[in-house]
């Protein structure tokens, strides 16, 4: 009887997991992790890690969405990679302990499950299933970032923003963005000007309202039309399906 | 310091109408020289645009045109007519 209602509250805890990484571990595995983790909110702009610095939490998302960025010496940030509900950051930390490669920084306001490094690592080293999820998102993350470098390499500032805006809506499940042009433009690595009139004529062409730190998408099959094939490539439904990741 | 606004005209216009501020006119060259760059960068032309006959124009606060450039000049072999390696097509058409 007790272990039929055990299973029952896993059963439940999976279904209230908005995090997928999370909601996609066997019941078991995340009641291991339950007791340990805790839920916080962040603003936007909140640093979780700093690159160099050791990883004292794994992060979570299960709103908003977290940004990676790599800083150069002139003091430029540019963002390499964005994750949301679909993943998680400090991932790594459940291998043993780890430094943070790049800045992690709350991009939009959200919610995050968190846990600890070090209790993190232990159930990790006790359960196989963690592992895998560590190895089966860090697959995925690789593909990613492979895809965006050739982005970045071949394609325009307006291909780029279309898949920007479309893989960031889908990764806070949010047509509305809380986000400025200025900060739009330190994410794409292109100037605030080159941001502003490609944005007003996506406002033109019905594709987009914007107004002060707020992007709303009106017509998704335009910004579809304006964006390189990355956004399909990386979508986050898609991607682990075409590497053969269960995730 | 002077603040300068950049608009793109062709038979219709798309402006920047926050503007910026900048030490002075070779600033203002400057920034749009990058700009220009940025929007024709890359295989697939901003929203499918045919830039050749667009410019970029600067002008300062009192509404005066102090810059004028032409984006075709900066469209630096990109190899537009070329397939692309990622997505082995030409331009992409827009609805």
């Amino acid at each position: 009887m007790a272990s039929q209602e055990a299973r029952l509250a896993n059963a439940l805890l999976l279904q209230n997991q908005e995090n997928r990484l999370l909601a996609n571990l066997a019941a078991e595995t995340l009641a291991l992790l339950k007791p340990a983790l805790k839920e916080v909110s962040a603003p936007q702009g909140t640093v979780f890690l700093e690159p160099g610095e050791p990883i004292e939490q794994v992060y979570f998302p299960m709103t908003g969405m977290i940004s990676l960025l790599v800083l150069t010496k002139d003091g430029d940030m540019v963002e390499t990679s964005t994750v949301g509900c679909e993943g998680a950051v400090g991932l790594h930390r459940g291998w043993g302990e780890r430094q943070s490669f790049t800045r992690a920084t709350v991009q939009v306001a959200g919610r995050f499950s968190v846990i600890a490094g070090k209790p993190f690592e232990e159930i990790s080293i006790a359960s196989p299933g963690i592992r895998e999820m560590i190895a089966l998102y860090t697959e995925v993350l690789w593909a990613e970032a492979q895809q965006l470098a050739a982005c970045n390499a071949v394609h325009d500032a307006s291909a780029r923003l279309c898949r920007w805006l479309l893989q960031t809506a889908d990764r806070i499940k949010s047509d509305q963005l809380p986000l400025t042009q200025e900060f739009l433009s330190q994410m794409l690595g292109v100037r605030r000007t080159t941001v502003t009139l490609l944005a007003q004529e996506l406002q033109k062409r019905g594709a987009i309202q914007y107004g002060r730190g707020r992007i709303t998408i009106l017509k998704r099959k335009t910004l579809e039309a304006g964006a390189c094939e990355c956004y399909h490539v990386i979508q986050q439904d898609k991607l682990p399906h075409k590497l053969g990741v269960g995730l | 310091m002077p603040h300068y606004y950049f608009c793109l005209r062709d038979d219709e216009s798309v402006a920047d109408t926050e503007g910026m501020d900048l030490p002075d006119l070779d600033a203002a060259r400057d920034h749009a020289s990058t700009v220009a760059r940025e929007l024709t960068f890359g295989r697939d032309g901003m929203l499918d645009r045919d830039w050749s006959r667009w410019t970029l124009l600067v002008r300062d606060s009192d509404g005066q045109e102090v810059l004028s450039l032409a984006l075709a000049d900066f469209r630096r072999g990109n190899s537009r007519n070329g397939p692309s390696p990622v997505d082995g097509r030409g331009k992409k058409s827009w609805p």
